[in-house]
């Protein structure tokens, strides 16, 4: 599966994604502003590379990962790998197109303009990474939404997710094993 | 004829083989055509997909003002005849033009090996 993150620029949300996606960048607290300028394509891409779509690489299940930047136009982007995928019959679930546009904070977009579009980058890019921070657990949260759809899709479950389904009855005492074969708890 | 609106635009539309087996698609683009143009190479990148298989034409035919002006018209239901007439009249304005270009391309797709 490719699973395609976009937004606007293709240089501060849809690069934080992919990153958190990767573990490059961690999902339980907000990393420092230095970390993600150490981020290869944060704050990096130009106007007249939109369009093109980046590797970041691949997650554990194999998954594929990329950005790509598609201004205000999801629709094309969306139509086109549609249409295309039709045209040359490649699986139409072969990939996955994430908006991380949705949980851009006003923070990000002015921060952005001002580095990317404008060329202030002294000014711009500490207002984006601050956004940035400010928006950065929404952002886990659509990234968790997105893994955990893509297990539902590969027929996986992590090793947390089957923790959870283990009775925490103490070794001989549960009664999960009841569970199989139909008959109740002693306690219930 | 399909009405375009904003949400169609990059929408890939089928409409059969030439003479020569090429299957012929259609696609309405908006504004500055770099970024779609990118999107596809990158789709064919993405997929490992021949260059060669696919073959894009910029039509040069821009709106005039009796197609732009039949388009306003047929999102009214009580003008949409006449803004209908008014499109069939711009086409027939830009068809020499466009007859020309797909004589090209068709001159084009023989030379390729």
């Amino acid at each position: 599966m490719k699973v395609i993150y976009h937004c606007y620029g293709g240089t501060h949300s849809s690069v934080t994604a992919a990153s958190i996606h990767l573990g490059f960048l961690p999902a339980d607290r907000i990393p420092e502003k230095e970390t993600f300028l150490r981020i290869p394509l944060y704050d990096r891409q130009e106007a007249d590379e939109h369009g093109q779509m980046f590797f970041m690489g691949q997650d554990e299940f194999g998954n594929e990962v990329y950005i790509v930047a598609r201004r205000n136009r999801p629709e094309v982007l969306e139509n086109l790998m549609a249409g295309l995928a039709a045209m040359f019959d490649t699986p139409r679930d072969g990939y996955m197109l994430v908006n991380v546009m949705v949980r851009v904070n006003l923070t990000m977009m002015i921060g952005g303009f001002l580095s990317r579009r404008w060329g202030f980058i002294r000014m711009g890019r500490p207002i984006v990474t601050a956004g940035t921070q400010a928006a950065y657990f929404k952002v886990v949260k659509l990234v968790k939404d997105v893994r955990r759809e893509l297990e539902v899709i590969h027929g996986k479950k992590s090793a947390l997710f089957q923790r959870q389904q283990i009775s925490p009855g103490s070794c001989g005492g549960g009664d999960s094993h009841r569970l199989f074969t139909g008959e109740s708890g002693t306690g219930s | 004829m399909p009405r375009a609106k904003k949400k169609s635009a990059g929408r890939i539309l089928y409409h059969g083989r030439d003479g020569r087996g090429n299957k012929v698609y259609a696609l309405w683009l908006k504004g500055e055509k770099g970024m779609p143009y990118r999107l596809i190479d990158s789709f064919l990148d993405l997929y490992r997909l021949p260059k060669e298989e696919f073959y894009m034409v910029d039509t040069p035919a821009r709106d005039n003002a009796l197609l732009v002006a039949g388009q306003f018209l047929r999102r009214m239901p009580l003008f949409s005849p006449l803004g209908l007439y008014l499109v069939r009249l711009g086409l027939k304005k830009e068809y020499g033009g466009l007859s020309s270009l797909v004589q090209k391309v068709i001159g084009n797709l023989t030379d390729l090996p």
